[in-house]
């Protein structure tokens, strides 16, 4: 019994990860949407990071979560935590790591993009409006 | 024997590449963010073995001896496959090429000691559709 524990909480350990990182440095936000999770045989799958918990020690166990729209809708629900009003310059790309060709599989999806805020859409809108200076002579 | 045959060409074919397109809506900015990648192995680093197969009418999902893992054919996909997406105006392409020239059995961190023999491309594209 202690054993099957042990190795419970071993997979839970190893399983699936969903995170959302937030940076504020320098007056930029930009956030970073990760998602991974864990296939048999590159197909089934055995855990994957829970969206609807990112940063949480939870993960859906026997489904995968490992895909674009569960990153854009841990992006979509950062925008709205963060106070952000949209986002700019998304970009995403996926990794993976395999143990002995095809028996198991790690893959994350990576989605990053810088946040605007409220307040710089308003600077955005004032430069806009703002007659350009006249040129050096 | 022949199980062993079995699996091993099993596997051979499931790691043997994979074309995929895939987006999501992103609802704050009511922008479309469309993602595809495509990976193949090479001999010598040049001529190709099998790729995953960008071609739209694709029955099968990988291809033996032609490279669909180009950046033009991916970039292709991507544009025909934003036409349905709100204007279709692609923006923001991003690119994440990836090549491995010292072959490593996964797993093992045992690498083929003679470089650009058995090699890996594998090229992802993402982008927004205004």
């Amino acid at each position: 019994m202690k054993n099957i524990i042990l190795l419970a909480a071993a997979v839970l350990a190893v399983s699936g990860c969903a995170s959302v990182d937030i940076s504020r440095e320098g007056g930029h936000t930009v956030a970073v949407v990760e998602n991974s999770g864990w296939y048999l045989f590159n197909a089934i799958p055995i855990a994957s990071g829970d969206p609807g918990n990112p940063n949480g020690r939870t993960c859906r166990l026997f489904s995968s979560t490992v895909n674009l729209e569960s990153n854009i809708a841990m992006l979509d629900r950062a925008i709205c935590e963060t106070g952000a009003v949209s986002c700019i310059d998304t970009v995403s790309y996926t990794t993976d790591e395999k143990v002995f060709a095809i028996l198991l599989r790690r893959l994350s999806y990576h989605t990053t993009a810088e946040l605007v805020m409220e307040q710089e859409t308003a600077e955005q809108k004032e430069e806009e409006t703002q007659p350009c200076s006249s040129p050096l002579m | 024997m022949k199980p062993v045959k079995a699996i091993m060409a099993a596997a051979a074919l499931l790691a043997a590449g994979c074309f995929s397109i895939e987006h999501a809506r992103i609802q704050a900015t009511g922008e479309y963010h469309v993602f595809a990648s495509n990976y193949g192995w090479y001999l010598f680093g040049s001529l190709p073995i099998v790729c995953g197969n960008a071609n739209p009418d694709a029955v099968l999902p990988f291809v033996f001896f032609r490279d669909d893992v180009t950046m033009d054919k991916i970039q292709r996909r991507v544009l025909c496959h934003s036409k349905n997406l709100n204007s279709g105006k692609v923006c923001n392409l991003s690119y994440y090429n990836d090549n491995m020239v010292l072959f490593e059995f996964p797993g093992v961190n045992f690498p083929v000691p003679v470089p650009y023999v058995l090699t890996y491309r594998g090229i992802q594209l993402s982008g927004g559709v205004k």
